[in-house]
This record gives structure tokens, sequence and C-alpha cells, in this order.
């Protein structure tokens, strides 16, 4: 399918993430603090782009539309669930981010919960955050190897190294600038498919085209989606995937960490919800499209791929595959960079003596070793790092609650800490590779146990 | 006590005593040895605990507000031994400190809107530092926040006033 409008708009892109990621942002990143938190200088408008392109992932904008194929414009869901907690953040975890002074969640723990609490958090942050990053990465190597018949680990690869050098370059100042790049390119993409088919076909079109669509799925946040259920599709369960993935997630710690003040930090991320929750609908839009062209009995992720094959007009194809290819990058760059901050400032520097001058050098060689090793799961265990991962999110639930402890309780010591984290984590592991997670998402009975030994610690401590 | 630990716990109270009195401010601003630095968060938590304990500071409250802190009469009294009478003028007639007076001076000098990174190389104050004046300043008005990226400072005129004046 490849051809030279495709070729170019994927030139163009990868040009511009040059220009912004290295040539750009050089000079900015002159201290640690720049490299990690930005030097806290983010504004708001940024920190809204760069929140709401970690949501359109190279999973989410592929899944939002399936969704919609399927379920109409009930499979907003996928992002608003993103949107409500991001909407929520601020007021709750996202303030404490900030007013800690703490780079990464594991570090804020300490203070109240002690260093072996850290050093569990850490490592669970680790683990979750290098899976997330290699799907990514097998994501965008499909993506290019679907258009232009490469190799998928070729694909992989190539913007392996692409990302690997502008987060090495200026570490988390790379990743805003270019964020807000690819969240641009990717509305761009999706407006560009939306308008494309309203304009050609009209609205109508999806009550009269050749598989109508019925009038409950144009029901937004509706559609036919199950709302109650303990596992996906639910729109309670997406509820807790997200916030899992949101509160307790490294990267989300560090993008509030970065902002201006408190103010800005309410505004960016509100206004990254609002439009997380406005481009859902956008996105649903080809979703519902797609159903009346192609009919039902299409699954999954190859939902895009066979409506832009049906499309057919190369701009447009090409438009959407940067969108999909800035989906992905936008969020593996994020995670990498989370994953980069949790090992530097968890684990490296808290035990070995590291002078201020040498600091820089060793945050850009970790971010380059850990891409690698990202890199590396992704063409030898592609498969393994998707299950892996889906067990990574339930991780967040005991440490969810510490963050909640450390900003607003503060009633558990440091054993107590220890068995929220190792109880529901072990309790996870056991049913996430047993049959039982055939009916129940693991996720949801690692926050239950979380939260019941919680309130027996908190009743405990009044009686 | 260490004469270090001494020098960190007055800075601290100086600090609150200017309104830079959340957390964040204290782990951003206070230096620590190579030994320490992996557990800035811990070790200002150690001083708080302290200082809290001493009654010197109080806390704002409970919950989220924990991390926000007042000075008491007996840290100001604390603060005031330590330092020149100079300086115990400015933090009571301004509310800033030193390093305060020396950027709203800076941009007077420099007459231009100045990011971070030019404050820092100019006053030889730490980055990390910056932001958490520049934050006490807008919030005391005397400066103004602008960037879509990067920050950028600038004087308002109570900062002029204020510069000139002092």
């Amino acid at each position: 399918m490849a051809n030279i409008e495709v070729l170019m708009a994927i030139l163009i892109y990868s040009l511009a993430i040059i220009l912004a990621g290295i040539v750009f942002v050089r000079k900015w990143a002159t201290r640690e603090s720049s490299l990690i938190v930005c030097g806290r200088e983010v504004g708001a408008f940024v920190t809204a782009a760069a929140q709401v392109s970690i949501c359109v992932s190279g999973g989410f904008l592929p899944l939002l539309i399936a969704y919609s194929y399927v379920f109409g414009f009930g499979g907003v869901w996928i992002w608003w669930a993103w949107g409500i907690m991001t909407l929520a953040y601020p007021f709750v975890i996202g303030i404490f981010s900030r007013r800690s002074g703490a780079y990464t969640p594991a570090e804020a723990i300490e203070a109240f919960h002690g260093t072996s609490s850290r050093v569990i958090v850490g490592a669970l942050l680790v683990y979750s955050l290098f899976f997330l990053t290699a799907i990514q990465y097998v994501g965008v190597g499909s993506v290019l190897s679907g258009f232009f018949g490469i190799d998928r680990n070729l694909g992989i690869l190539l913007v392996g190294i692409l990302m690997s050098l502008y987060i090495a370059t200026g570490g988390l100042w790379s990743v805003t600038v270019t964020d807000v790049l690819q969240i641009i390119f990717a509305t761009v993409g999706i407006l560009g498919l939306v308008i494309y088919f309203v304009s050609t076909f009209g609205w109508d079109y999806l009550f009269t085209g050749p598989h109508p669509i019925s009038p409950q799925k144009l029901v937004i946040g509706i559609g036919t989606i199950p709302f109650f259920g303990w596992k996906s599709p639910a729109v309670m369960s997406m509820l807790m995937f997200n916030l899992l993935l949101v509160w307790g997630g490294a990267y989300y710690w560090q993008r509030g960490a970065a902002v201006r003040s408190e103010k800005t930090l309410k505004l960016g991320f509100i206004a990254g919800g609002i439009a997380a929750i406005i481009l859902a609908v956008l996105g649903a839009i080809i979703g519902l499209y797609g159903y009346v062209l192609l009919g039902p009995g299409l699954k999954g992720v190859g939902v895009l791929g066979n409506i832009l094959t049906k499309v057919g007009i190369p701009w447009l194809v090409g438009l959407m595959l940067v969108a999909l290819f800035a989906a992905t990058m936008s969020t593996a760059d994020a995670t990498t960079m989370g994953m980069a901050t949790v090992v530097w400032n968890d684990f490296i520097k808290k035990f070995k003596k590291i002078p201020e001058d040498k600091a820089m050098r060793n945050i850009r060689v970790i971010v380059l070793v850990l891409s690698a090793i990202a890199i590396l799961l992704a063409i030898f265990a592609p498969y393994q790092a998707v299950r892996f991962y889906v067990f990574g999110t339930m991780l967040y639930s005991p440490i969810l609650l510490l963050l909640i402890d450390a900003a607003y309780l503060r009633i558990l010591t440091e054993k107590l800490a220890l068995i929220l984290l190792i109880v529901p984590t072990v309790i996870g592991l056991i049913v996430q590779f047993s049959y039982i997670s055939k009916t129940v998402d693991p996720t949801w009975l690692t926050i239950v146990v979380a939260v019941i030994i919680y309130v027996i610690v908190y009743i405990g401590r009044k009686v | 006590m260490t004469k270090e630990v001494e020098k960190q716990k007055i800075k601290v109270l100086k600090m609150i005593y200017t309104n830079r009195n959340k957390f964040n401010d204290l782990t951003d601003s206070i230096s620590f040895s190579e030994e320490a630095r992996g557990i800035r968060l811990a070790k200002v938590k150690e001083f708080v605990d302290e200082l809290i304990k001493e009654q010197m500071i109080e806390s704002n409250g409970g919950g989220i507000n924990w991390y926000i802190f007042r000075i008491t009469e007996k840290g100001k009294r604390a603060v005031s031994e330590n330092l020149s009478a100079e300086e115990l003028e400015l933090i009571e007639k301004y509310g800033i400190d030193m390093d305060g007076l020396n950027i709203l001076k800076l941009l007077l000098r420099r007459r231009k809107n100045l990011n971070y990174d030019q404050i820092s190389s100019m006053t030889n104050i730490p980055l990390e530092e910056i932001a958490s004046i520049c934050e006490m300043l807008e919030g005391k008005k005397y400066i103004t926040r602008s960037g879509l990226f990067r920050v950028y400072v600038r004087l308002t005129p109570l900062g002029e006033k204020t510069a000139k004046e002092a």
C-alpha cells in the first residue's frame, strides 16, 4: 500500500520530530531537573497537549475506532474513562505530585513509608512501564510493516533509534515538545478522515448506507456498550483500568511535577481531559462510518486498517497513518521517560553517589539502555509483552493507596505499607495466571484487596 | 546538631517566613551533600518533623494541606537571630529574601524578560530553586510569568518599585 504520498507524510513527520526533539530543545536541557521535570517550567496549554497525546496512543486510537464500530457512540468510553480520570487527577493525586516536590511516586512514598516501600514501588513501576513501552514499539512496527511491507522488526528498530535519540537529548523537554507536535498531527489525521466521511457521504448515510446503524448507537456516551461488568469492554471495567493507569502511573506524576504552579496543573489536566472527551466523539464517527461501509464481522484493531483500505485516497491514508504513528510514539516516549526517571531517581541516585556534573550523562545513558531493552523485548517477545503489560497495570492498585495515604491520611507504618504492597500483588499474580482471570479482571481483585487491607489498618488504628 | 543541619534549618524557616512554604519549595531549595541527594524528600521530611516538634513551624492543616507550613513566633525569633538587620527588614517590609530581591534587581537592570536558565546563571541561584522563588514573587505580584513552552519572567510596576526602593 506504500506510495509516494504516504512516504512523504511519514518523512515530513519524522523530520519535524527530529527538529523539535533534538535540534530545538538541545539547549534547554541544561540540568538534571530540566531533563526530568523541565525545570518545573511547563505551562497549562503544553501540559494539556502532552497529556492528551498519551491518551491518543497507538493502542487507544485503533481501539476507539474498533469499539465505535461495534458499540456506536458508546465506544467513546475507551477515551472517556481516561478523560474523566485525567479531569479528576489534579484534585486527588496531581496536587500531591506538585506539592511534594517528588520526581516519582516512589520518592514521595519513601518519605512516609520507608526505603523498602520506595524500592518495591520503583521496581513495580519499571516493570509495568517496560511492557507498556514494548507494546507501543510492537504497534508502531506493525504499522510500518503493514504500509511499507518492511520487516516489523526493522520498523521497531528505526523508530526505536529515532525516539531514543531525542529522549536522550532533551529528556522530558523533548518528550513534551514532540508530544505537542504529535497531538497536532494526530488531531489533523482524525479530523481529516471525519471531514472526508461527512462531506463525501453526509450524515444521513449512517442510516441509508449499505449497512445502516441503529439510532441507539448514535446516542453519545451510551450506544450499545455494556456499563456493568468485571471485564472490558464494560464501562465500569474501563473506568477502573484508567483509574489505576492515570492515578498510579509514573508518567502522569512526572507531568504533574513539571508544571509551573498548582493552578497550571489544574488547568492543564482539565483541558487535557476535556480534549480527550471531545476527540473521542470525533474518532467514534470514523468507526460509525466504518460499520456502514464495511458491514459487521470485523474485529479489533483491524477495523482501522480496513477502513483506510476502503477509503483508498493516498493523502488521506497518509495523514491517518501519520496520526497513528504519532499516537504510538507519543505514548512510547512518555513511558520510556517515566521508566528512565524511576531507574535514575529511585535506584541509581538513591544508592550511588553521583556528582551533579555527571548526572546528565548518566540519565542519557539510562534512557539509551532502557530503550534498547524495550526494543529487544518488542522484537523477541512481542506477545509476552502484551500479556505481561495487562498484569503490570494491576500493580498500580497498592501504589495508588500508598500515594493516597502519603498525601492525605499518613497512617501506614513501613511494615504495613509493605503488607499493602505485597499481598494484593501476589494475589493478583496468582489470579492472572489461573483460570479465574477468564471471568474476573485481576485488576479488580488487587484494588479490592488493597482497599480492604487499608480499611482494616484505619479502623484498627482508631480502635 | 551539625553546622550544616543548623544552616539548612534556618534556611527552611526563612523560606517559610517569606511564603515559600510548600513542601516542594523546600525540596527544590535545600541543598544536600552527595550522600543525601537520593533521599532529599525523606531528609526534608525529617527537617520539617523536627521543626514542628520544636514548635518553630506549624502545618497548615490536615490532608493535603499538611504540605503547606507557616512559621510560629518562636520560629520568627530564631530567624531574626540569624539574619542581618538589612535582610530582616527586607522580609518584614516586602515579604522577600535576598534571593528574591536579587532576581527583582536583575530584571530591573536587564530591562527584558528572562527565562529561568538566564536568571540562574546571572544570579548563581541554583536552577531548581528559581521556580520556587519566582512562584513566590508572582504570588506577591512582583513579577508575571508567561511563555508557551519555557517560562519568561517579567517585572510588574510593583516589582519595579520594590527593586528600586529596597
